[in-house]
């Protein structure tokens, strides 16, 4: 039972359906092999990548409206980048 | 996390907007940024409840500013006011509602196919899902009326029998509560007597009723049996202790009998109809299908028939309880009939089925369940850590390691300890604030000082409402709970930097811009460096174990570093596919098992465990005149080759080869002296059929009748 609403579920669906993912495949436990099955794995992680490199620039805009300097700011997005991307 | 860092900038920009002064209000960036915001908020919620804390930190804010407006009566009219008040109410709270709800709306029109979710869900909800949704039933239920009986309060299903005993108590046949549709789910309601016919003479058999003049209706108070016709037997119930719940008030329910026999006063149950769950009209004075609710009064004990969530154990295949009641809760004593079938009911005959709960019933209800589900996550997990544990960065979670790489979630303990360092560093100013306010110190009248309490005080905010409402939760935690909150002290931390290296007046830094930027820069050289020797965890790369020891600085990082080999040439010499996989064997044998007379056969399953969406099959009984004796289940490991492994070496190979469960299910016949017959055609006792996913799923057998 999913206990999440649903956006996140239904945009990574469209995302897996623009990658081409038939559904076959049931990410049943970490560390499956995508290969075989060709789950086109790539361009589905590619969605929650692109979110993740998102908060870069959105920390920085945020910093910059909250009246901070340039870089700042610049500190603020690199600490997004190393602090928090380890997944 | 974009949603509430993007919320987090909409928000912002709109405060920067609205700060603007009075004059500037409602002009279309203003307007822009205060939709963005309530879309961000939207957006936020629709992903995780957690969006609930970021509508905590707009709102209160939201609060502030509009206690400030209304404050400003030089510029702010109360019509000025109250337009700005119905400005955010619904650019905050109508957008976000109304998008939370489209996104259920797509839910739901997307999935119209039924799932492995689905008992959560009530009866209505279910039936609104393809191939779940049944056929209009006949709304009278008549003695002779073949029925299934649904239990109301739990998921559990319906009032079930099968050709399997207790083995404790009274040892006669099992009832319980099945979740899915099953032929052993039909009972045969007939009256306590049996009728008459024109001669005065009782009609006998089960199909007595069929035929009358009259349509036999179901009174409330009437006195029924309920007849299981794959069995030939009674529901029946007596004063012995239930299987599971040994308590003196609740006592054994079985089904007795067998074929032609009369049935004794232990099967008599009066069908007493709750009023008030019922649907008004004729569904309150005679049974309804679905629009009647009763409850089932044993008539030689007065207990009332009843179900809880508790399962029995493996011998019913985990299937719910039932027993009878003397003084249960009423929800859990609530019957309906759901399917029903008379020879006298035929095409003509009024027809009722479930109500449509319609979109927001169905909303409602989902909100519900999601609701008790997620409060019920509380079994511990391996890597869950309570929230105490997350600003010092105490602990990881480990999310996959093979070939002797990891890969392990820590923060980069630079950036995580100068967040929390912010914080508290506000927090102690706040504190020295508010008691040089109470002395009258009159800070608040510079300008910096009261712009760096508000600007920080609002991320800090930000950082305390995404992380102390977790203390409350009692369910598994995972630093990444920890993620948004960490955003917003991270801003914190930019922030009193920004303060400290460019606002601050007289120490001579904001003066000189260089310091601002080397000090950012080392830092995040500092913050690089220290990624890049964690990184090896973050990407599964390669490591050596002395380099892993080296970084690990306490011992609550709990990777492990002796996955890793000693040098990376070790890693090149690896072979590059694993070892071949062993395949261990779960079997279930039957022991030989101690003479009694018939023939004995082992049925390992009496019934089919269920696909998705296919209607379930109940498996044969055993052949009459059989009986299961005993069963016995054990695990073997089994080469490629099929070679049985002795444990020394299953050990051997622990950690090196992959190894696969493979169900399989043997029986064994005996005859009344305990030899073993051979069966013909080799197998052609009841062997249950394969699961029809065998491989990898073992907690996915719960659904076996």
């Amino acid at each position: 039972m999913d206990v999440h609403p649903p956006l996140a579920k239904l945009l990574i669906t469209l995302f897996g359906w623009l990658a081409g993912f038939n559904g076959d495949f049931d990410f049943k436990e970490i560390g499956k092999d995508y290969l075989e099955p060709g789950v086109p794995y790539v361009a589905m992680r590619l969605f929650p990548a692109i979110c993740g490199i998102l908060l870069v620039p959105t920390m920085f805009l945020t910093l910059k409206a909250a009246g901070c300097r340039t870089f700042t700011a610049a500190l603020g997005a690199g600490s997004i980048i190393f602090g928090l991307c380890d997944r | 996390m974009i949603a509430t860092a993007f919320t987090a900038l909409a928000f912002t920009s709109f405060s920067n907007q609205h700060e603007l002064g009075p004059s500037r209000a409602f002009d279309p960036s203003w307007w822009f940024w205060l939709v963005m915001t309530g879309l961000g908020l939207g957006m936020t919620v629709s992903i995780k409840w957690v969006g609930l804390f970021t509508i905590a930190w707009v709102g209160s804010l939201t609060l502030v500013q509009l206690w400030v407006l209304l404050g400003d009566y030089k510029h702010v009219t109360i019509r000025t006011f109250s337009k700005h008040f119905m400005a955010r109410v619904f650019c905050l709270i109508v957008i976000p509602l109304a998008f939370y709800m489209a996104m259920f709306g797509i839910h739901f029109l997307i999935l119209q196919n039924p799932g492995e979710g689905d008992g959560f869900m009530s009866s209505e909800f279910q039936s609104t899902l393809n191939s779940k949704g049944m056929q209009d039933v006949p709304a009278d239920v008549l003695m002779g009326s073949r029925v299934s009986i649904r239990h109301v309060n739990t998921q559990g299903g319906y009032l079930h029998s099968h050709p399997l005993m207790y083995p404790t108590g009274s040892k006669q046949q099992q009832i319980t509560l099945y979740p899915h549709k099953d032929e052993n789910n039909i009972w045969l309601l007939e009256n306590q007597t049996q009728p008459l016919d024109i001669h005065g003479q009782p009609i006998n058999g089960t199909s007595a009723w069929f035929n009358l003049p009259d349509l036999p209706y179901i009174e409330n108070g009437a006195i029924l049996r309920l007849y299981h016709q794959p069995t030939h037997r009674r529901l029946h119930s007596h004063d012995v202790r239930p299987p599971v719940t040994e308590a003196d008030w609740q006592n054994e329910v079985s089904a007795y009998g067998y074929e032609g026999f009369d049935g004794d006063a232990n099967d008599f149950f009066r069908v007493e109809i709750v009023k008030k769950k019922s649907k008004s009209g004729v569904a309150q004075e005679r049974l309804r299908t679905i629009d009647t609710k009763f409850r089932l009064v044993h008539i030689m004990t007065g207990c009332v028939l009843f179900s809880h969530k508790v399962k029995l154990p493996d011998w019913a295949s985990e299937q719910q309880e039932v027993t009878c009641a003397k003084g249960g809760t009423l929800p859990n004593s609530l019957w309906y009939v759901e399917s029903n079938e008379h020879p006298q009911l035929g095409d003509g005959a009024e027809k009722v089925n479930y109500a449509n709960p319609g979109f927001f019933g169905k909303f409602w209800e989902l909100q519900k369940v999601m609701w008790k589900t997620n409060a019920g996550l509380t079994d511990s997990h391996a890597w869950d850590s309570r929230p105490q544990s997350w600003p010092i960065l105490q602990r990881g979670i480990n999310f996959w390691g093979k070939e002797h790489r990891q890969i392990y979630l820590i923060g980069n303990p630079i950036v995580w300890w100068s967040a929390t360092a912010a914080v508290v560093i506000y927090i102690l100013f706040k504190g020295l604030a508010v008691l040089r306010w109470q002395r009258s110190c009159n800070d608040y009248s510079n300008v910096v000082f009261k712009r760096f309490d508000y600007e920080i005080g609002t991320s800090v905010l930000g950082w305390a409402l995404h992380y102390f409402p977790f203390y409350l939760m009692q369910r598994q935690l995972f630093l990444h709970h920890y993620f948004p909150a960490l955003y917003f002290a991270i801003m914190a931390f930019c922030q009193i930097y920004d303060f400290a290296t460019a606002r601050v007046p007289g120490i001579g830094i904001k003066e000189n811009p260089i310091i601002n930027r080397v000090g950012a820069i080392s830092f995040l050289v500092l913050s690089t460096v220290a990624f890049g020797l964690l990184s090896p965890l973050a990407y599964g790369n390669p490591w050596t174990k002395t380099e892993c020891n080296r970084v690990k600085l306490f011992s609550t990082w709990d990777w492990d570093c002796n996955t890793f080999l000693d040098n990376y040439d070790a890693y090149s010499s690896l072979p590059s596919t694993p070892a071949v996989a062993q395949t261990p064997q779960q079997s279930i044998n039957t022991q030989p098992a101690p003479p009694v007379n018939p023939p004995v056969v082992e049925a390992p399953q009496a019934q089919v465990p269920i696909v998705e969406g296919e209607p379930a099959v109940s498996g044969a009984p055993p052949p009459a005149g059989q009986q299961i004796l005993s069963r016995e289940e054990r695990v073997e490991y089994r080469d490629q080759n099929g070679n049985l492994l002795n444990e020394e070496q299953v050990k051997a190979l622990e950690g090196k080869v992959e190894f696969k469960t493979r169900y399989e299910t043997r029986t064994r016949v005996v005859d009344a002296d305990g030899n073993e017959i051979q069966a013909p055609d080799g197998d052609a006792a009841p062997v249950a059929p394969p699961h029809p996913d065998v491989e990898g799923k073992h907690d996915c057998l719960l659904n076996i009748s």
